[in-house]
């Protein structure tokens, strides 16, 4: 799968490989199939939970990578994520798009992790704080790609998150701001300024956007 | 739906040009109206390099990992409020007894209040001060502890500094 440049905004535009599960393929509100799919999971049909789990594995394991940049850390954390998931299903609102829900416990099981690699290299000095980017970059991509892969890890993570949602994600500016808890403008503001902080560092590593 | 947005205003969205209400009344156009966004995102001078980068995949286990973990019961945290209200009653005791001294261990024995604990320490080779000591001891670290958990940032909600 590719990215686009913006989000896609029909199920058709997705990765064609992809399972047919709207709540995957077409963030937004949950059709009835995937409501009846999240009542099984949470009777604990174990098909329907593996059936969930399988159409969020991709998104949550690319969220955790390029927060945490490293594919051991980003393995943890999108285990922890989806074991997270199954087991705060009862308390999931139906009406809420199921993606923003999961991006939230994503995001917050990587708050954990970011914090946990700060006290790590707080009792033992010595520790590297952030291993970089190189594990996204295990498939053939261009010097382009390269740059902006690791413009886009140079950020911090708080202009990081909005560029991976709305970018690599596809999330509407409203699902952003559901996810990050946040009105809006902010989202906006966020947005703005980290396009404005890639756009930097993109230029300053030689390219050109 | 309203009329779809300019390619000025697409323009000026996307170089954040736009005031705080004109930017969210755009983002919120962009939302519903995929026309707009697919022409925004044509304007974006990233656009072009971002369509070349290529998804990572997700390991093939992670799902069985996931589901098996999920049967594991979980262990449940106490909430750093409950170290936090610990911490606090343990220093109310501390400052009690060490304001009140010998009168509170006295009243303390009189109502039968911890009479196990305190007849461990009635020997008169122990001074009458030890119990005192300990509970400052213990409410100094539960406090210490506390302060640590919340200084760490687990009682401020999510927030990636």
């Amino acid at each position: 799968m590719k990215y686009s440049g913006g989000p896609p905004r029909t199920p058709e535009d997705s990765d064609p490989e992809a399972p047919l599960l709207a709540l995957r393929v077409y963030p937004g509100g949950n059709n009835e199939s995937d409501r009846s799919l999240m009542l099984r999971a949470r009777a604990g049909d174990a098909h329907a939970r593996q059936q969930l789990l399988a159409g969020i594995s991709e998104p949550v394991y690319r969220y955790t990578l390029r927060m945490l940049s490293n594919a051991e850390d980003a393995r943890d954390a999108s285990q922890d994520t989806l074991v997270k998931v199954l087991r705060h299903l009862d308390s999931y609102d139906l009406d809420r798009p199921f993606l923003t829900w999961v991006f939230g416990i994503a995001r917050n099981t990587c708050i954990d992790e970011y914090r946990r690699r700060k006290r790590r290299a707080w009792d033992e000095p010595g520790d590297v704080v952030d291993p970089g980017p190189p594990a996204l970059h295990l498939a053939m991509q261009s010097e382009d790609a390269e740059r902006l892969n690791r413009s886009l890890a140079a950020l911090s993570p708080l202009y990081r998150e909005v560029i991976v949602l709305y970018h690599f994600e596809h999330l509407k500016y409203t699902e952003i701001a559901d996810v990050l808890e946040v009105p809006l403008g902010t989202v906006m503001n966020r947005i703005f300024r980290a396009r404005q902080k890639l756009k930097d560092h993109y230029e300053n590593e030689g390219g050109e956007p | 739906m309203s009329s779809h947005l300019h390619d000025f205003q697409l323009q000026a969205f996307g170089r954040g040009e736009l005031n705080d209400a004109e930017a969210v009344s755009a983002a919120m156009h962009l939302d519903e109206c995929p026309q707009c966004a697919a022409r925004v995102a044509t304007l974006d001078p990233f656009g072009p390099v971002f369509a070349q980068i290529v998804a990572p995949r997700a390991p093939k286990d992670l799902v069985a990992r996931a589901l098996q973990a999920a049967d594991v019961p979980e262990i449940v945290e106490e909430p750093v409020w409950v170290e936090v209200g610990l911490g606090a009653v343990l220093l109310v005791a501390a400052a009690f007894l060490v304001l009140l001294g010998g009168d509170a261990l006295k009243a303390m024995v009189e109502i039968g209040l911890f009479a196990d604990v305190l007849s461990r320490f009635s020997s008169p080779w122990i001074p009458s001060m030890t119990p005192m000591l300990l509970v400052a001891i213990l409410a100094g670290s539960a406090a210490l502890f506390a302060i640590r958990r919340v200084r760490s940032g687990q009682a401020l909600g999510p927030r990636w500094s």
